[in-house]
């Protein structure tokens, strides 16, 4: 449920920046440019790759390299694995307090033509994080079951 | 504190994580041991890296390839391809390879390219026109490099964004390259299919009206890089804008022309899109956190000095530079490896005499070619994959296109008017 969700909210989020940036190219086109055009596409479009990362880390989309994986036995291959994933998380549960940190300390900056608060960009590293996490886990979890 | 970091992407690299990660846990130490840098300097860099008008390019080009395959342009353009070339020597392997010029220049990404060939042409290859598995493996990987050069290259894209080189001229840089590329793959392919008795698809040559048909239903796809390098031209639009406007032009085209693009064939190519988008992202964000951390300890100047203490003669550096790009490439994926690598050596190539454009075409030829040797090779493994072929037959049926890509690389460096001749003229 809460993937199609994500999935709908980022196809949202394509198809709204694909729009803003063909219609401020026109407007510009015909000499009467959209002057805050482009902060909203690149607000939209961090928030886009925030929800993009974390489905493709559902899909396996990362890649990395097999070469030792694939050539070590299966249990070991296991454990490499889930110890992947708990560093992984590690990663992310260390750096999300950072990232609210710094959500609060970008709150105040104002920035472009609209005056959009920091906060409105920072912010999405704080879900992402979250985001990631929960998917991590999920994989973890299922390691661990399969093992048993 | 480099090697200390170098190691550490290196250790993380070779567990199996994902490279995006292994970049974020190589440029820890710096953030939390320095203590000159806070990890919230960290968090920023990673928002800032996405905050960049070019590279809305990226998930544009993406989506607009994705589009333009579900609206039946590909079968399309398979049936001109077979007319034009069908009839020569390795019949079915020249379609592929002139299918990847092109598809070229309306997708960006080689990989998707060999993989979309490998399904709607590989089975017909081995069964009627007389090629091995492994022959024709070799042949759709060689040819999807093609894909790479041809704008709209996703690839170039990235090049362009992390180095602040022009993206447009980058384009119209890799147009000659990329012709002449598939002229030496289908000169190379032609060789083998002679020597190895290889079918021709066609017994005859195509009528006129038959071409001439063909070409008609598939000169939307086939105008779409002139419309593009006509835009740049004149000034129309930005990479970004043409990126834009190729995702309506596709919607246009499939909905209105073809007539075959469904809601649902829409939202497949959406949700597509944003997992191929996710997958780049990522690595941009942490490979711009560990690209700081590099820079802050110094590393393109250590690097620069190193080189400079070898050796002084450009050549002779643009050949070691090529040489750790082709070792880098065998190991990292074209993303990772354009992102990382060609940030530290662009600089060092620059100040020796060469043009940036000129480099820029030659590294992402050279990276994309480390996505076909083992031990890591993308393109390899996608196409090894779908037609069922072990690597080892995969490489000994790719030496003759190694051996033409190598000709191609030479040519590329002995003559920069090769890439520099568009941008110069059009620009």
């Amino acid at each position: 449920m809460l993937r199609r969700i994500e999935y709908a909210c980022a196809a949202l989020l394509l198809v709204a920046v694909v729009l803003l940036v063909g219609i401020a190219s026109v407007a510009r086109a015909t000499g009467s440019p959209i002057i805050w055009s482009i902060e909203v596409a690149q607000l939209l479009f961090l928030w886009l790759c925030i929800l993009s990362i974390d489905l493709a880390l559902q899909h396996d989309r990362h890649f990395g390299i097999g070469l030792l994986l694939d050539n070590v036995p299966p249990g070991a291959r296991r454990v490499i694995e889930v110890l992947n994933l708990l560093v992984m998380i590690g990663l992310f549960g260390y750096l999300i307090r950072f990232a609210w940190k710094n959500t609060i300390l970008m709150h105040p900056r104002l920035d472009g033509a609209l005056q959009i608060p920091g906060s409105y960009f920072h912010a999405s590293m704080v879900v992402g994080f979250a985001l990631m996490m929960r998917t991590l886990a999920t994989q973890l979890l299922q390691r661990v079951r399969s093992k048993a | 504190m480099l090697t200390l970091i170098a190691a550490l992407f290196l250790l993380f690299l070779l567990s199996g994580l994902p490279v995006a990660f292994a970049l974020a846990l190589a440029a820890f130490p710096v953030f939390v041991l320095t203590g000159t840098m806070p990890p919230t300097v960290a968090i920023q860099k990673m928002v800032t890296a996405t905050q960049s008008f070019p590279l809305l390019a990226v998930p544009f080009f993406i989506f607009a390839g994705n589009l333009m395959n579900s609206t039946g342009i590909t079968e399309r353009l398979i049936t001109f391809a077979r007319l034009l070339t069908g009839w020569l020597a390795g019949g079915l392997g020249q379609v592929s390879i002139v299918l990847s010029l092109m598809m070229g220049g309306i997708s960006g990404s080689a990989v998707a390219d060999a993989s979309m060939e490998a399904r709607l042409l590989g089975p017909s290859m081995i069964s009627k026109g007389g090629y091995s598995r492994a022959a024709t493996a070799a042949v759709l990987a060689f040819g999807s490099i093609i894909t790479a050069t041809i704008p709209p290259s996703i690839g170039l894209i990235l090049f362009g964004f992390i180095n602040e080189v022009s993206i447009g001229r980058l384009f119209l840089a890799g147009v000659v390259p990329g012709i002449l590329l598939t002229a030496t793959l289908m000169l190379t392919a032609w060789i083998v299919a002679r020597r190895n008795g290889y079918a021709a698809d066609m017994k005859e040559l195509p009528t006129t009206a038959r071409l001439w048909a063909s070409f008609k239903e598939s000169v939307w796809a086939l105008a779409f890089p002139v419309i593009l390098i006509v835009g740049f031209r004149f000034g129309f639009f930005t990479a970004t804008e043409a990126g834009a406007f190729l995702v309506f032009y596709a919607l246009f085209v499939g909905t209105v022309i073809y007539r075959e693009l469904t809601l649902a064939k829409l939202y497949e190519a959406i949700r597509s899109t944003v997992t191929d988008l996710g997958m780049v992202m990522l690595l941009i964000m942490m490979a711009a956190v560990l690209g700081y951390a590099v820079t802050l300890e110094q590393g393109p100047q250590q690097i620069a000095a190193m080189v400079t203490t070898v050796t002084s003669e450009p050549f002779f550096i643009l050949a070691l530079v090529l040489l750790l790009l082709l070792v880098s490439g065998m190991f990292l994926e074209g993303a990772a490896n354009i992102l990382l690598v060609t940030p530290i050596v662009l600089p060092v190539l620059v100040q020796a005499g060469f043009d940036p454009v000129h480099m820029g075409i030659l590294m992402v030829t050279l990276i994309n070619i480390g996505g076909l040797t083992p031990p890591v090779g993308v393109i390899m493994f996608t196409v090894c994959g779908i037609l069922d072929v072990k690597t080892g037959a995969f490489t000994k049926a790719s030496a003759p296109y190694f051996l033409a890509l190598f000709v191609f690389l030479l040519m590329l460096v002995a003559f920069p008017a090769l890439s520099l001749f568009m941008p110069g003229r059009l620009m």
